[in-house]
């Protein structure tokens, strides 16, 4: 089965679009593998999954779940949030299961990222000394869980406060107190330095 | 030259491999309707539970007629009182169906959307606004009396006027007339538990409008004078406004017919 053909016209279509004909047609499934594949390893390589072979099938239990679930979709939900939200419960259930969940987000090409969040605090424009990007990393990872997936999809996955809602299935008041109570954290870590 | 497959050719050969299929929607909106049904009926019976438990508290002397009776609990400080009466078991049911209904609810589609307490107060205003329906039909009435009158161990949990006015030893009898002779001024009064008194109405005088036939709820003082008789010396109606359905109707036999002891002024009784 390999090689599916992804045309330039389905690669056009919305994300709805695709989901009414991947239920015609499975084939039509490797448009939306592609499109996604690259940002939801991404993600679960950011939620603490540094192993990339392990990466990967997380990855695919994330495709085949949402297949599964693809008559569940509600087309007034944004595809992206209800398919990070597979990707975002796939990768907890997996650190749960296995009793440990790394600390963790990965440095490198996301240097620029942790900076975001820097900028965000206002730290870098009320003190003079800078932060580096390790310091901030170890911020972030030292947070509990809950905030650190919160700050992720916020700084890293750069959602909104809706998607973010819809993702963790919070509302959206509880997402906007975690990301201040958050940035409050990583903010009096920094301070401490 | 052949291609090493792409990851998105591997997840799709997979999904072929294991022959995975869309679960069909119907599936979906059963489960969906499941949460719904859930959250309908916690409200509806969380509603019942509220108009039961108002119907516990309010039904109590200290509110309906707190001036009459009040020289009979004197020995009890009056804040006790309130505090022993208010149905906590009611309470407690009432709480456990909003948070069922709170369940219910934030496992539909959207209803994580909706703050906690958004939800929960959604849920109570919900179940007060039945509840005040209820309340019209004397629901919280019916459902007490029938609990009280057949399910052992509710008198245990809820302190209610049916167990105050079961001390015949104290001179208070409670109950539903079940047969009256007025000739011989004698009417059989049934208690919450279920035992027949005989009870002498001779020396009371009774308050205009006072009506008394079978099926009537009616409060007592007087004096035990036996293992199943009393001596009466007031009789009230039990509630606050007359009982809508029940017309005087004739005694049951071997018993004379039925006629008011004082001929009705109105049908209100004064409490």
């Amino acid at each position: 089965m390999a090689g599916f053909p992804v045309n330039q016209e389905q690669q056009q279509c919305s994300d709805q679009e695709l989901v009414v004909k991947t239920l015609d047609n499975k084939q039509k499934f490797a448009a939306i593998v592609r499109r996604y594949e690259a940002p939801l390893l991404r993600y679960i390589v950011r939620q603490g999954c540094k192993d990339t072979s392990m990466a990967q099938d997380l990855l695919q239990e994330v495709f085949i779940k949402a297949y599964l679930h693809l008559n569940d979709y509600d087309p007034a939900l944004p595809f992206s949030s209800w398919i990070y939200r597979i990707a975002h419960n796939e990768t907890v259930s997996h650190f749960r299961k296995e009793k440990n969940r790394p600390c963790v987000l990965d440095r490198g090409e996301d240097d620029f990222l942790f900076e975001r969040i820097v900028d965000d605090l206002g730290l870098a424009e009320t003190e003079n000394q800078k932060h580096p990007t390790s310091e901030i990393q170890a911020a972030v990872d030292g947070l509990e869980s809950k905030y650190r997936d919160i700050i992720v999809l916020k700084f890293f996955e750069e959602k909104s406060y809706e998607e973010i809602s819809d993702i963790l299935q919070m509302p959206q008041g509880t997402v906007a107190t975690l990301i201040n109570r958050a940035k409050k954290k990583i903010k009096s870590c920094l301070e401490k330095k | 030259m052949i291609m090493p497959k792409k990851s998105s050719d591997l997840i799709l050969d997979e999904i072929e491999k294991r022959h995975v299929v869309p679960i069909p929607r119907w599936r979906f909106i059963l489960k969906r309707s499941v949460f719904w049904i859930l959250a309908a009926i916690s409200v509806i019976t969380g509603s019942i539970s509220m108009v039961t438990a108002i119907y516990v508290f309010l039904d109590n002397d200290f509110i309906v007629d707190r001036a009459n009776i009040e020289r009979l609990f004197a020995q009890k400080p009056f804040i006790e009182e309130v505090v022993e009466s208010i149905p906590y078991v009611w309470l407690i049911v009432m709480s456990l169906f909003i948070i069922a209904a709170y369940y219910g609810f934030r496992h539909t589609k959207k209803g994580y959307r909706y703050p906690t307490l958004r939800v929960i107060a959604g849920s109570v205003l919900l179940s007060l606004s039945i509840c005040g329906v209820l309340n019209i039909f004397d629901v919280g009435k019916y459902i007490h009396r029938y609990l009280i009158e057949n399910i052992r161990g509710y008198d245990q949990l809820v302190f209610t006027n049916e167990i105050r006015w079961s001390q015949m030893e104290k001179g208070l009898l409670g109950g539903k007339v079940v047969r009256l002779s007025l000739p011989e001024h004698v009417i059989i009064v049934k208690d919450y538990k279920g035992r027949l008194w005989t009870v002498d109405i001779s020396k009371v005088e009774m308050r205009p409008g006072m009506q008394i036939f079978p099926g009537r709820y009616l409060k007592i003082t007087g004096l035990k004078t036996g293992d199943l008789t009393f001596q009466a010396t007031s009789v009230r109606s039990w509630g606050r406004k007359p009982h809508k359905l029940a017309q005087p109707v004739n005694s049951i036999a071997p018993m004379t017919p039925a006629v008011p002891t004082v001929p009705s002024v109105n049908k209100q009784d004064t409490p």
